[in-house]
């Protein structure tokens, strides 16, 4: 256990050696389980829309409470086996995670603020970067200690630091290898925070593994290659064809038809004026078919070809995972990820952002529609874990404004 | 007395998974918590039961003890909650939780509406009062600038006689405020303009035409007593940092040329708001009455302008000063009124409202160092 002195942990009474097995009873034979879900989006929107009133009656400080009890209420409508979910975690801790981390958040980004004037200070984008590491640990472990099925609680070891390393590391390979290491990374950190995981004292095992990604990973690289080389031959053709002059004739005929022109014998310089004419027309629907394409398409077609990708990523995290004598397994194909996808982006755009709440609850029974669990929850038994000690938590993770995790 | 408060319900003892389905019995203070073949898995006493999540249908609420924190009964709506509720201490059962009722959020956005109201009216007003504690020489600076842009390219009067004369009444005047500002009060040689202009810092400009139209010095004077009100209660300063915000007034008063400039300009094209020309006019009337001499100069001063008002309109000059707030001279007028029943002595003499008259027979460039 690697003590971190910004954390105080309280040594627990007795805590029983962790097991990687389930000794005393031995599993019956496996059933498959799904989590049941009943949350409503009614009362989503309810916490969703509580929480902006009063963000903005609080200058946004209820924000860490509003995150709580939107968390509190989708993890009590969550059940597994009959039994439903618990989330401890309160807003205060959160409040006092940012408090905490406030003048860490300002040394960060003061620099990067005023690199505009001195661009020496870019260089501070690497602690920052360095910071995202110790940020998603920090803010994973709070959540794991804060979560409680059947009365026990979650529990994270590893250290903060060999995390952040970890995934600096892995940063910097993944730049290097063009992009190529990113199957070999995520599974890396993913592996990471799973071998160091607990239900209570029942150790998560991780044997996930990059090289089955790695075809998905080529694939979904591909794709979006071909379409970046599709679409820019769709522009680059484009051009083409507007300098070619097959829409002079556009621009020809219609300064022809004025009589006033004919008579003044135009002949030359009509003809030069009207390719003009037309060159000017088909490159101004060019160039805004191509701020189209380039702009707005691959923002909805690389997301989609990534789908490839983040669906054998999540089927692996699932298929490598065992905690105690249990399996788990995730049946998201791209097919059915896109589906999903496309139905949100949809969602929201026909909505104005309105349909946030609805995303939320969406993405919710994707998920619990695409996990089993497999093993006999009957039979499945832990004991009570050790106390993570932390009376505050994701404060860094709040500044840097992204989610570790569960929604 | 034993009272049997739920049955079958769920209860996880917080040492292992183990699911324990219970029945919950209340004896004198203390509750037990049993299970099917009737051995005693806690007792806990009724003081020490806390309420960590009440019940939701179809979620049960969930109560824990100080005893056992890591354990947890959960409990059904219908099934006894209210009866263990009931008895369990207030302080434990506290739950923090703002109502999400359909109605309720009325009552958010109203409040969210005032909130917003109070962010972006009460407090730049607020905001406009760190002019009060804004240097000197931060105001001296940011005046020299508007002032380079107002004035342009028209010289300055400079006869020592009406000059003296000026400055006399400046200092007269300043002796009845508290402020400790240097006046720099000049006439500039325009005769187009009717104007009279009060920059931060104590810079102030009096076109010669409203020499030149003045029936009377009382009439010089109370315009000289209002642009100094101006100053002296910092309506431009306050305006700046309202209008451009902090950052940028400090940015300004740091030395950023770029944004001095800007501020500058946004002044000279600024006029102030009603409530601080009243208030100029009111300063002004109580400056006057105490040095005893006729505030009627600048209610005079006032009804030429509101018999022009038409023409300056189609002109489209817009300044600081008196000329902003067209429907409102007349309001200002009838504020400026009062009862003549103070006696009032001349500002200044024969000889010295003639030298103010002709200070503009000897010009010089303007400048503010």
């Amino acid at each position: 256990m690697n003590n971190e002195s910004d954390i105080a942990f309280e040594e627990p009474e007795a805590v029983p050696e962790p097991t990687t097995e389930n000794k005393p009873i031995k599993p019956g034979k496996a059933k498959k389980y799904v989590l049941d879900y009943d949350g409503k989006t009614g009362a989503l929107y309810k916490l969703f829309l509580l929480d902006f009133f009063m963000r903005i009656i609080t200058i946004g400080i209820y924000s860490f409470w509003g995150k709580t009890r939107l968390r509190k209420y989708i993890f009590s409508r969550h059940a597994l086996d009959g039994d439903r979910f618990e989330y401890t975690g309160t807003g205060g801790e959160l409040f006092k995670g940012f408090l905490k981390v406030l003048p860490i958040l300002v040394i960060l980004f003061v620099p990067i603020i005023l690199a505009e004037f001195y661009p020496v200070l870019a260089l501070f984008y690497i602690p920052l970067v360095y910071c995202i590491g110790i940020a998603i640990y920090g803010a994973t472990r709070y959540r794991y200690s804060r979560t409680r099925w059947r009365g026990v609680r979650g529990y994270l070891d590893g250290s903060t630091i060999g995390y952040a390393n970890l995934a600096f590391g892995r940063m910097l390979l993944n730049f290097i290898t063009l992009g190529f290491a990113i199957p070999s990374s995520d599974i890396a950190k993913h592996r990471y925070i799973m071998n160091n995981a607990y239900f209570g004292n029942v150790k998560a095992e991780f044997t996930g593994d990059s090289k089955v990604l790695f075809g998905a990973y080529i694939k979904s690289m591909l794709l979006v290659f071909f379409i970046f080389i599709a679409l820019g031959g769709l522009v680059y053709a484009g051009f083409a064809m507007a300098q070619s002059g097959d829409y002079s004739g556009y621009g020809q005929s219609q300064y022809n038809a004025d009589e006033n022109f004919d008579d003044l014998d135009f002949g030359e310089f009509n003809s030069e004026f009207g390719d003009l004419g037309g060159e000017l027309g088909a490159y101004t629907g060019m160039i805004m078919a191509a701020t189209f394409f380039m702009i707005f398409i691959p923002f909805l077609i690389f997301p989609l070809a990534r789908s490839i990708y983040v669906a054998a990523l999540m089927r692996e995290k699932m298929r490598g995972l065992k905690v105690g004598h249990l399996k788990f397994m995730c049946t998201v194909t791209t097919g059915k990820l896109i589906k999903h996808k496309m139905a949100n982006a949809l969602i929201l755009i026909l909505t104005l952002g309105l349909g946030f709440p609805y995303i939320v609850q969406r993405n919710i029974r994707f998920m619990v529609r695409h996990h089993i669990i497999m093993g006999d929850l009957k039979a499945f038994h832990a004991e009570q874990g050790k106390d993570q000690g932390l009376t505050s938590g994701e404060g860094l993770e709040t500044g840097f404004d992204i989610d570790a995790g569960f929604f | 007395m034993s009272v049997n408060v739920a049955s079958a319900v769920k209860f996880y003892d917080g040492k292992t998974s183990k699911v324990h389905i219970v029945d919950v019995v209340f004896s004198g203070s203390i509750l037990h918590i049993t299970d099917s073949t009737g051995a005693n898995l806690a007792s806990w006493s009724i003081a020490t039961i806390k309420i960590l999540e009440p019940p939701s249908p179809p979620v049960p609420g969930v109560m824990s003890s100080d005893v056992a924190p890591d354990a947890r009964l959960h409990i059904e709506a219908g099934k006894g909650w209210a009866y263990i509720k009931s008895r369990i201490p207030k302080h434990n059962k506290k739950l923090w939780l703002l109502p999400t009722h359909w109605s309720s959020f009325f009552g958010y956005g109203l409040v969210s509406v005032l909130s917003l109201a109070f962010l972006f009216i009460m407090f730049p007003r607020a905001l406009g009062n760190l002019a009060l504690i804004m240097p000197a020489s931060w105001e001296n600076a940011l005046g020299e600038h508007v002032m380079e842009t107002m004035v342009g390219s028209d010289r300055t009067c400079s006869a020592a006689d009406g000059q003296k004369v000026l400055n006399d009444m400046t200092r007269k005047i300043q002796g009845q405020m508290t402020r400790d500002v240097k006046y720099d009060v000049r006439v500039i040689n325009n005769n187009y303009m009717l104007n009279a202009f009060a920059a931060p810092g104590g810079h102030i400009i009096i076109y010669k035409k409203i020499i030149d139209d003045a029936g009377s010095p009382e009439e010089l004077v109370g315009i000289l007593a209002h642009e100094m009100a101006h100053v002296e209660l910092r309506h431009a300063s306050k305006s700046v940092i309202r209008n451009l915000g902090l950052g940028y007034t400090l940015s300004a008063i740091f030395g950023n040329v770029g944004t001095l400039e800007s501020a500058a300009n946004l002044l000279s094209q600024m006029s102030y708001s009603r409530e601080d020309e009243r208030s100029a006019d009111a300063h002004a009337k109580k400056t006057l009455n105490a040095l005893n001499i006729n505030p009627r100069g600048l209610q005079e001063f006032l009804e030429r302008v509101a018999e022009m008002e038409p023409d300056i309109d189609i002109k489209g000059i817009e300044f600081l000063s008196y000329l902003s707030s067209h429907p409102d001279t007349r309001e200002r007028i009838k504020a400026l009124e009062q009862d003549q029943t103070q006696r009032y002595t001349a500002p200044m003499s024969e000889r010295e409202w003639n030298a103010v008259r002709s200070i503009c027979d000897q010009t010089k460039p303007t400048s503010y160092e």
